[in-house]
C-alpha cells in the first residue's frame, strides 16, 4: 500500500482543491507524485496547502496508490480533474494542469491499451491522420476480402431451408416490383421445362445437379426500354428458384435458352445468391455499426435482395457450371455465346441495360470467348 | 419572492455567475475522429468507450461558475448498460428474422410499457454520474412517480385499446359511410390528440426531473406551467405553418416561372425540358425537408430557454436564460448545411457550437457568493450505498 516514497523534487507540489466527494467545499493542497507500485507506478500524496490553519506538516491529507487513481484525459480541458476510488478528486488550474500532464509523463506514466491510443490520436493531428489511412486501408482490405471469406464460411454453414425462405420472400419481392404473370402458352412453357429437365438428368446422371424450380414471369412495363432484347432476363434465387421473362424466350433460340438456365443453375449449385445475401447483411450491420444507427440494418436487407446481382467470380463459375453442362449433355455452346454477343451490341446508353439478362459484368465479350474456346474455357474454369 | 426569513444580509446579495464551454471544435473533432477510428477497428466494441470520452469532454468542459462538470460512470457500467440494450435488439431481430411476429409484438410491448421504467433508469445513471465540484447529483424519483408523470401516455393506449374493440362492434365500415370533411376534422382531432398528449408527456417527465433531481441534499425547483410550455408548442405550430407556407410560395413561383420557359421554349424537344423538370425536382427535395427542420430546431431552442428559466436548486440558487431561437436556427441551418457540404466532417464542429450556444445562455444566481452556496451542499453517507446499488442502469438517454 501507499508508502509515500521521496517526493519528485524536480517538480515540487502543484497547487490543486481537493474535495472529499462529500460536500462541495473544496481544501486547497498540494499534489505531491510519489512511486507506487505496479505497471504505471505513479501514486500521489496530497498535503494541506501551507498556511492552511489545520496543517500538520507530518501527516498527509490523503495518499493514493496507482490503482486508485483516474488521470484526467489528455483532451485539452481548462480545469484538469484526478478522480480517486473512494469517490473523491482533486482539480488543478491551466497551468498546474499542464505541469501535471509534464510531471506525469517524467514520472513514467503511460496510460495503457485502447485508451491510450485514442488519448495520443485525440492530441496530435499528425497520428490522427496516419489512424485515419490506416484505417480506411484496413476497411478496404476487409471489404474485398474478408467479407466475402466470411460470407462463404457462413453459407456453408446455414441451413438449406433457410435459403429457400429467403428465395420465396425475394421472388415476392420481385413479383410486386419487377415482374407480372407469364403470357406464354402452357405448352411453350412445358416444352421449356422438360427440355431443361432432360438437359440436367443428360449431363448429371448421378443427380448431382441442385434441385431447382422454373418459374416463368414477364417484364413490367416500366423496366422496359427500346431494344430487342428489353427486359429480357433470368434470375436465379436463393433455395433453387429458376425465374425466366417472356422476353428472353422470345429473343433466345432454344440452345441458348438452355445455355441461360445451365449458368443459372450454376449459381443455385454453388449459393451465390445466399452467399450475396450473407455478404450484404454483414456490410450493413458493419456499416450500422460504424454510423450507429441500428434500424438501417432493418432497411437494407430487403433493398439487397431485391437487387440481387452477382460478382464477377461468381458468373465466372456459373458460366463454367453451364459449359460443363453443356458439353456433357452434348449441347452446343456456341448459341449462348452468340447470344451474350447480341446483347453485348446493344446500343449504349439504354438505360435499363444493366438490368437484362446476364449484362450486367463488365467482360461480356470476354464471357462469350470462353464459351467459344475450349482451350481458354479448361485454362480458366481450371 | 423569497419569504423574509432568511438572513436579511444573504437576501441582498444575490451573485450572478455565468455557464462557460471551454471546448473548441477542433479539439472535439480529434476526439470524435479518434473514437469513430477505434469504434470502426473494433467493430463496434469501443461504442461505450467512445460515449464516456464524448460526454467526458463536454462535461469537463462545462465550467459551472468556476469549477467543470464531470461525468464519473466507470467504464465496467457503461460497457454493461450498452450490452444490454444490444442484447435486447439482437433478441428482437433474431425472434423477427424467424418469423416468430407474436414474440416481437409482446416483446415490443412489454418495452413500451417499460418506458417509463428505462426512462427513469436512464435518468438515475445520468445523473448519478454527474458530478460538481466532487458532489453528485442523484434522481430521486420513484419508479410510481415515473408512471404517474406517463399517464397521458397510458390513457392514450388505452383509448386506442378501446377504440380498437368498439370499432368493429358498431359494424359495418365506417369509411364507407363517413364524408370526406368529417373524415377529415376527425383526422386532425386525432392529431390534434397526438400533439397535445406528447406535450403533456414531455411536461411531465420534465417536470419530474427538475423537481426530483437534488444535489447535497437540495431538491430542484422549476416554476414553468403547463401553459407555458403549451404555449411553445403553439409558437413553433405557427413557425411550422409559416416555414410551410414560404415553402409553397416558392415553389409556386418556380413552378410559374418554369411554366413559362416550357412555353417560351416551345421548340426544344421534350426530352431535355423533361430532364430540367427531374433535376430541379431532386434540388427541391432536400428543401422539403427544411420546414422541419427549421422548427425541430425552434422546438429544441425555445424548450431549453423555458427549462433553464424556470430552474433551480432549494432558494439558494435560480437559473436565467436568453438563448435566442432566431439565432439558434441560425446556427443550425448553417450546421446542416456544412456538415451536408463536408459530408459529415463538420458534425463535430455543429455539436460544439450548438451546445456552446445553448450553455453560454444560461447564468446562475446564488444567495452569496458560490462558496457560500458549496457550503451548504453536502451529502449524507447512507446516500452513498443507495445510488452505488443504481448504478448499472440503461445509459440509453
Amino acid at each position: 500500500m501507499s508508502e509515500p516514497g521521496q517526493p519528485d523534487q524536480s517538480t515540487g507540489p502543484l497547487r490543486a482543491r481537493f474535495f472529499d466527494g462529500l460536500s462541495s467545499q473544496p481544501t486547497l493542497c498540494g499534489l505531491t507524485l510519489v512511486p507506487s507500485e505496479g505497471k504505471n507506478g505513479v501514486g500521489l500524496r496530497l498535503d494541506r496547502a501551507p498556511g492552511d490553519a489545520t496543517a500538520h506538516p507530518e501527516t498527509p491529507l490523503r495518499a493514493f496508490t496507482a490503482t486508485q487513481i483516474e488521470w484526467p484525459d489528455a483532451g485539452a480541458t481548462r480545469i484538469a480533474v484526478i478522480r480517486f476510488d473512494d469517490g473523491s478528486q482533486a482539480q488543478l488550474d491551466g497551468r498546474d494542469a499542464a505541469t501535471l500532464a509534464q510531471a506525469l509523463h517524467a514520472a513514467g506514466y503511460r496510460p495503457l491499451g485502447l485508451h491510450a491510443l485514442a488519448q495520443r490520436m485525440a492530441a496530435s493531428w499528425r497520428l490522427l491522420a496516419l489512424g485515419t489511412a490506416a484505417c480506411v486501408g484496413l476497411s478496404v482490405l476487409v471489404w474485398l476480402y474478408g467479407v466475402p471469406l466470411a460470407a462463404s464460411a457462413i453459407t456453408r454453414a446455414l441451413p438449406v431451408p433457410w435459403d429457400t425462405q429467403l428465395g420465396t420472400q425475394a421472388l415476392q419481392t420481385l413479383d410486386q416490383s419487377w415482374l407480372k404473370p407469364s403470357s406464354l402458352p402452357d405448352e411453350r412453357r412445358q416444352q421449356i421445362t422438360r427440355d431443361f429437365a432432360a438437359l440436367v438428368l443428360k449431363a448429371w446422371p448421378d443427380g448431382s445437379a441442385p434441385t431447382y424450380r422454373l418459374e416463368f414471369r414477364a417484364a413490367r412495363q416500366r423496366l422496359k426500354s427500346p431494344g430487342p432484347a428489353s427486359g429480357a432476363n433470368a434470375l436465379a434465387l436463393p433455395g433453387g428458384t429458376l425465374v425466366l421473362t417472356d422476353e428472353l424466350v422470345a429473343v433466345a433460340e432454344p440452345d441458348a435458352l438452355l445455355g441461360v438456365l445451365a449458368h443459372e443453375l450454376g449459381h443455385i449449385q454453388r449459393r451465390h445468391a445466399t452467399r450475396m445475401a450473407v455478404e450484404g447483411a454483414l456490410l450493413g450491420t458493419g456499416v450500422a455499426v460504424i454510423t450507429g444507427d441500428v434500424t438501417s440494418v432493418l432497411a437494407t436487407a430487403p433493398v439487397l435482395l431485391a437487387t440481387l446481382s452477382f460478382s464477377r467470380a461468381h458468373e465466372l463459375e456459373a458460366d463454367c457450371y453451364a459449359l460443363t453442362t453443356l458439353q456433357r449433355a452434348g449441347v452446343s455452346t456456341l448459341p449462348l455465346a452468340s447470344l451474350l454477343e447480341t446483347i453485348a451490341a446493344a446500343p449504349a446508353g439504354e438505360p435499363n441495360r444493366r438490368s437484362d439478362v446476364l449484362s450486367s459484368h463488365p467482360s461480356t465479350p470476354a464471357r462469350a470467348q470462353l464459351l467459344r474456346d475450349p482451350a481458354l474455357a479448361r485454362h480458366s474454369c481450371g | 419572492m423569497q419569504p423574509a426569513t432568511h438572513d436579511p444580509l444573504a437576501l441582498n446579495d444575490i451573485q450572478k455567475h455565468r455557464v462557460s464551454f471551454s471546448g473548441s471544435g477542433g479539439d472535439y473533432f480529434r476526439l470524435w475522429l479518434s473514437n469513430l477510428l477505434l469504434t470502426i477497428v473494433t467493430l463496434g466494441i469501443y461504442t461505450p468507450w467512445a460515449r464516456r470520452r464524448r460526454i467526458q469532454y463536454f462535461y469537463r468542459n462545462t465550467l459551472v461558475g468556476a469549477d467543470p462538470l464531470d461525468f464519473v460512470a466507470s467504464s465496467r457500467n457503461m460497457a454493461t448498460s450498452f450490452l444490454l440494450v444490444v442484447g435486447i435488439y439482437a433478441l428482437i431481430n433474431v425472434l423477427s428474422s424467424a418469423g416468430l411476429n407474436a414474440a416481437v409484438g409482446i416483446i415490443t410491448l412489454s418495452i413500451a410499457a417499460l418506458v417509463p421504467w428505462l426512462w427513469r433508469s436512464a435518468q438515475r445513471f445520468r445523473l448519478g454520474n454527474t458530478t460538481w465540484r466532487g458532489l453528485r447529483f442523484e434522481f430521486q424519483a420513484t419508479t410510481r412517480q415515473a408512471y404517474t408523470a406517463a399517464w397521458p401516455l397510458l390513457a392514450a393506449a388505452l383509448a386506442i385499446a378501446l377504440l380498437s374493440l368498439l370499432l368493429p362492434a358498431m359494424g359495418g365500415q365506417p369509411d364507407s359511410r363517413v364524408p370526406p370533411v368529417a373524415g377529415l376534422l376527425i383526422g386532425l382531432a386525432v392529431m390534434i390528440g397526438i400533439g397535445v398528449v406528447l406535450i403533456g408527456l414531455r411536461f411531465n417527465f420534465l417536470q419530474l426531473q427538475m423537481t426530483r433531481t437534488s444535489m447535497g441534499g437540495q431538491l430542484g425547483r422549476f416554476k414553468a406551467s403547463f401553459g407555458s410550455f403549451f404555449k411553445v408548442a403553439l409558437i413553433c405550430l405557427g413557425v411550422a405553418l409559416l416555414a410551410y407556407g414560404a415553402l409553397a410560395v416558392l415553389l409556386a413561383g418556380v413552378v410559374a416561372a418554369l411554366g413559362g420557359l416550357a412555353s417560351a421554349g416551345r421548340g426544344a424537344d421534350l426530352g431535355s425540358r423533361l430532364w430540367l423538370f427531374a433535376l430541379l425536382g431532386a434540388a427541391a427535395l432536400p428543401l422539403m425537408l427544411a420546414p422541419a427542420l427549421i422548427t425541430l430546431a425552434a422546438w429544441q431552442a425555445l424548450v431549453f430557454r423555458t427549462i433553464w428559466s424556470n430552474a433551480g436548486l432549494a432558494d439558494l440558487a435560480r437559473s436565467k436564460c436568453d438563448l435566442k431561437t432566431s439565432a439558434f436556427v441560425g446556427l443550425r441551418a448553417k450546421n446542416i448545411l456544412l456538415t451536408l457540404v463536408t459530408l459529415g466532417l463538420y458534425r463535430p464542429f455543429a455539436a460544439v457550437s450548438e451546445y456552446r450556444m445553448k450553455v453560454e445562455s444560461v447564468r446562475l444566481y446564488t444567495r452569496g457568493n458560490i462558496d457560500t452556496l458549496a457550503s451548504t451542499l453536502a451529502r449524507h453517507k447512507s446516500a452513498l450505498g443507495d445510488a452505488a446499488a443504481d448504478m448499472v442502469g440503461f445509459d440509453v438517454v
